[in-house]
């Protein structure tokens, strides 16, 4: 695991070897599509909530080793969500309320970042990145705008009730209001927020309680929604964000995270049923073609009782599954057949990162 | 609805009461062979731990007061067997598990009435304190006591608090008490005891209490897998509550016992919550109430033939508020009502041979005010149970049934389970001249899920199966006394297995905000439980009283082989666990010493370094000063709790207090 981690050193010491030649900017330079092959990947587990045991883990794929937990126990509570912009990695820890950046060469907290309103939590939740700038919407209904050189807040804008999902396309945020705890009153709308100006312009309509957003390579923007658990289902819809029109996708349930890579969007779904026993599907929902991918994501049978997280190395296109029941993680090659487990990244792993 | 359905029982339970007041009372000696205990006091109707086949641990009156534990929670702590889950501080929540068996099946009785929760199914025991209470009795298993409702014989295991018994001494027509406790974190607690006799059926009793305290204790936090750690003070952690309690016994020319009690409990606390990395604030408020009333009543109706009845109306209110986030106010309540009602014929066919039937019918509803939910559910329990009593030996068998049928107003419900638990027990004395005894049994305990399991998750999971629980236990008993010098030795060692299965487990549901409760879990628990007591009187005005408990349990998770947790120790379980108290009485001065010690364990069900906890010894010392007057006494107590000021988690990142102090004096009557 040592070696591992030195190993991992050195390739990040070349990564921002290369970053600093190419970064002399104010901000962190926009990341192009620098054909960079990643060497592993960071996978956030979210631990339970009011235990402080929320960590990340790295799996190296040359010796298949997983160190747990880079941060060594300090990340706090509830980590959220995950993403690298520029040379950094950007964690949002919901109920220690604070977004911990990394340097991803050390791996090692740059900055501890207090995501507050005086005393008082903010609560962030999901991360995205434009033009030189880091968001997150926050629990107490707003987005923050991250400035990625003083790694402060520089600016909060209101949005809808408990905001989940956050992306950005077109010069524009999108914010999933939920309104989660105030069950069983959600929330069907997205906020949409002017980057340029830092408001909300309008709420557009959407499926009830929508939770998850993310862009593809043509700026439209895809969502999840949960429904109300009971008789109003969960699904998917796209967001052309030229004129804000929604679509549904025919024939795809989930209202969980998913992910979007080289065009193809993979997303699961977990089927609770009423003796609490739990079943989960998956798919594949090409963004280009706007139709379901053929075949199966998993062909050998193997059985995930309780799907959590998925992420797809943009490299290889193997598929990671998070299991919560047990905790564990399932690496499935492209043949759907399962190559590796994993069941050192610590409980309810939420987030894959390849880096 | 509740009388609808169970018409059918009441014409028994009316049989019975109007039997019982026009039959003569009878003097009947107590059919129970105990060995002589000196200085131990046992309520008449309780069986000695001496010779019941079953587990039985008891803080006497005297005793109580002398420890300094000033919660029902920290005299708990004391027995063993049984773990305290400790959330810290006067107001933290505090719940019993018996042999590592979840608080749901530890039943908790107040003065042998079931104290209910619904909601939870776990009863919180910070709310009890120790000021009014006159014993604490713990049984694991059954006593063998026929008259008890058929409640206790469903649970596991269960916690009795005593707060009142037949008035003693019939020339004090008056008894008072008032006393007042003071101590670190802005404690403040005076309460006030009134005793009268009304006359020669009745006597009445008085008991209201109050308490505030601040709670903002300062402690040391672990930060992350190192040794460093963080400084902090507990924070949102005041608590302020009143208790007012009022009771009536009556002993009737005819042998009839009545002991009737209204309760009400008022607070307003902090909810403190979890100490987080990075983030202090704490914005969670509770406003509780609780107020019943309870009566039962005792007879004989024939020489051979008595019985039990009690009743309780329950009625409890939470408002609940968040202010964690400024624009989002979130403010609830959640009500709850049980009715419960209790009937014990005990029928003594031969000296040897005795039979009872208990029947309890419990009707509990729940609703908030948010969600429009309102879930109802009766819980029939009938228990027949019998007992062989020979010089040699004491058989008890039972046979419990248990009906449990939900309503839900606002969809479909967990409808109509029924279950037979059996249980059989043996007490056996090998040789007439060795105050020894071996004593054996079999339990089956079956937990319904409660309201939360059920009905909380947006999406109800209606057809979970209640958890089922198999016990055995093989155990010795030692109790003499030895000379004049060692007026009390008594031991007892119990060794147990305990099968769990279908095991309810709550997961996330894609969001760590809605949960659901999935039946897939199994456990496997082997311990052992070891208890010591030796009394002894040195020479006059001087005495010493050393109680301790050891209790290794390895409870293990057999659900699933390919699970992490799998054949690892159960989550917040130490392996290791023990308690001593040393009381001594001088002509001058009581000096009491305590000691709780808890090895290492885990907090989530993993044994890996990075989730365990470290051990912890919390000792604590107590001195107390009588001064008497003709019929009046003054006592004045100094007490230091967490003497070596050792930083500690029960439960993970909620720290315990650290070293404190508390005065008190007392004046009674």
């Amino acid at each position: 695991m040592k070696n591992g981690m030195s190993f991992l050193r050195i390739i990040f010491s070349l990564l921002l070897f290369l970053t600093v030649f190419t970064a002399c900017e104010k901000n962190d330079p926009i990341p192009g599509n620098e054909p960079v092959v990643s060497s592993g990947v960071f996978i956030l587990n979210q631990g339970y909530q009011g235990q402080n045991n929320s960590g990340i883990s790295y799996y190296y794929f040359k010796t298949r080793e997983t160190t747990f937990d880079i941060m060594n126990g300090t990340l706090g509570d509830t980590g959220q969500d995950m993403i690298i912009y520029g040379s950094k990695l950007y964690v949002s820890v919901f109920g220690s309320s604070v977004i911990n950046v990394i340097d991803l060469k050390t791996t090692t907290s740059l900055k501890i970042i207090p995501v507050k309103d005086g005393e008082q939590p903010r609560g962030p939740r999901y991360l995205a990145s434009y033009n030189g700038k880091v968001y997150a919407s926050t629990y107490d209904g707003n987005v923050i705008r991250i400035d990625t050189t003083t790694l402060s807040i520089e600016a909060v804008t209101k949005v809808g009730s408990y905001p989940e999902g956050i992306a950005a396309a077109h010069g524009k945020l999108y914010v999933a209001n939920s309104n989660g705890l105030n069950y069983p009153n959600f929330d069907n709308t997205l906020s949409v927020v002017d980057i340029a100006t830092f408001t909300e312009t309008k709420r557009i309509t959407v499926g009830l309680n929508p939770n998850y957003l993310a862009t593809d390579a043509y700026g439209d923007i895809y969502l999840s929604y949960k429904g109300n658990y009971g008789d109003i289902p969960n699904g998917m819809q796209k967001i052309d964000t030229n004129t804000d029109e929604v679509t549904g996708l025919e024939g795809v349930s989930s209202g969980e995270s998913f992910t979007i890579v080289d065009d193809i969007l993979y997303y699961f779904n977990v089927v609770y049923n009423f003796d609490g026993s739990t079943g989960c599907t998956y798919g594949r929902y090409d963004v280009k073609t706007e139709q379901k991918v053929p075949g199966e994501l998993i062909s050998d049978g193997t059985k995930i009782n309780t799907a959590f997280a998925i992420g797809v190395d943009p490299d290889s296109k193997d598929v990671y599954i998070s299991d919560i029941n047990p905790n564990k993680i399932y690496i499935f090659g492209v043949d759907g057949v399962c190559k590796e487990t994993i069941s050192e990244a610590g409980v309810l792993v939420c987030k894959f990162v390849f880096y | 609805m509740f009388l609808k359905k169970y018409f059918c029982y009441l014409p028994f339970l009316a049989t019975g009461l109007l039997s019982a007041s026009v039959l003569p009372a009878q003097e009947l000696p107590d059919t129970v062979r105990t060995y002589p205990l000196s200085g131990v006091e046992v309520k008449a109707s309780v069986p000695s731990p001496f010779s019941s086949n079953a587990p039985l641990q008891i803080f006497p009156s005297g005793v109580l007061s002398k420890t300094g534990a000033m919660q029902v929670a920290d005299a708990v702590k004391f027995f063993s067997g049984v773990q305290v889950k400790d959330y810290g501080g006067i107001g933290g929540l505090k719940t019993i598990s018996i042999r590592s068996l979840s608080a749901n099946y530890s039943g908790v009785l107040y003065d042998g009435v079931p104290v209910f929760d619904y909601q939870t199914g776990q009863i919180d025991l910070s709310r009890f304190s120790l000021d009014n209470v006159l014993s604490l009795v713990l049984q694991t298993g059954e006593t063998g006591d026929l008259l008890q409702p058929a409640y206790e014989r469903s649970c596991a295991g269960a916690l009795n608090i005593v707060t009142q018994n037949q008035w003693k001494n019939p020339e004090k027509k008056n008894e008072l008490q008032a006393n007042f406790k003071t101590g670190s974190f802005g404690l403040v607690n005076p309460s006030l005891y009134v005793g009268r006799m009304l006359n020669n059926t009745f006597s009445a009793r008085f008991f209201g209490e109050y308490l505030q305290s601040n709670g903002n204790y300062p402690f040391s936090q672990i930060y992350g897998f190192s040794d460093s750690t963080l400084r902090k003070k507990r924070k949102n952690s005041d608590m302020e509550f009143y208790k007012f309690e009022s009771n009536i016994c009556g002993n009737f020319p005819n042998g009839g016992q009545l002991s009737g009690k209204a309760y009400y409990y008022l607070s307003d606390r902090g909810i403190p919550g979890s100490v987080l990395y990075h983030n202090d604030y704490s914005g969670e408020r509770v406003k509780d109430q609780t107020a019943f009333l309870q009566a039962s009543y005792s007879q004989h109706v024939t020489q051979v033939v008595d019985f039990r009845t009690s009743a309780k109306f329950n009625f409890s209110a939470i408002d609940y508020t968040d202010l964690k986030y400024r624009d989002e106010k979130d403010e609830k309540f959640y009500y709850q009502r049980q009715y419960f009602l209790n009937m014990t014929v005990r029928y003594r066919i031969s000296k040897q041979l005795s039979v009872s039937w208990a029947n309890d019918g419990i009707y509990g509803n729940f609703e908030n005010n948010f969600s429009g939910v309102f879930h109802s559910r009766i819980n029939y329990l009938s228990a027949l149970t019998g007992k062989y009593e020979h010089p040699v030996f004491i058989l008890t068998g039972s046979l419990l049934h248990n009906f449990t049928d939900d309503e839900n107003k606002a969809g479909s419900a967990f409808r109509n389970r029924s279950h037979w638990s059996p249980y059989l027990g043996l007490s056996v004395k090998p040789m007439e001249n060795i105050p020894v005894r071996i004593r054996a049994y079999y339990k089956n305990t079956y937990r319904f899920p409660t309201f939360g399991d059920l009905y909380l998750s947006p999406v109800p999971t209606l057809n979970l199966q209640p958890e089922n629980a198999n016990q055995y236990n093989l155990g010795l008993t030692f109790s003499a006394s030895l000379g004049e010098c060692i007026s009390l030795f008594s031991f007892s060692g119990d060794v147990y297995q305990i099968q769990v299965e279908n095991k309810l487990v709550a997961l996330p549901r894609g969001s760590m905000f809605i949960w659901s409760v999935q039946n897939f879990g199994r456990t496997e628990t082997r311990g052992l439980d070891l208890n010591l007591k030796v009394q002894a009187q040195l020479q006059s005005g001087f005495s010493a009283e050393l109680s301790g408990t050891y209790t290794f349990q390895k409870v293990l998770d057999k659900t699933d082989e390919t699970n992490p947790s799998y054949n690892q120790q159960l989550a917040y379980t130490p392996r290791h666990s023990a308690t001593a108290y040393l009381l001594l009485e001088t002509p001058w001065l009581d000096v009491n010493y305590t000691f709780i010690y808890c090895g290492r364990r885990n907090y989530m069900g993993m044994n890996r370094p990075e989730y365990w906890m470290k051990p912890y010894a919390d000792q604590g010392a107590h001195l107390r000063k009588t001064i008497r007057w003709q019929d009046y006494s003054l006592v004045f107590t100094a007490e230091c709790l967490n003497l070596f000021d050792r930083q500690y988690e029960v439960v993970r990142s909620y720290p315990m207090p650290g070293r404190s102090f508390r005065l008190g004096v007392k004046f009674i009557y």
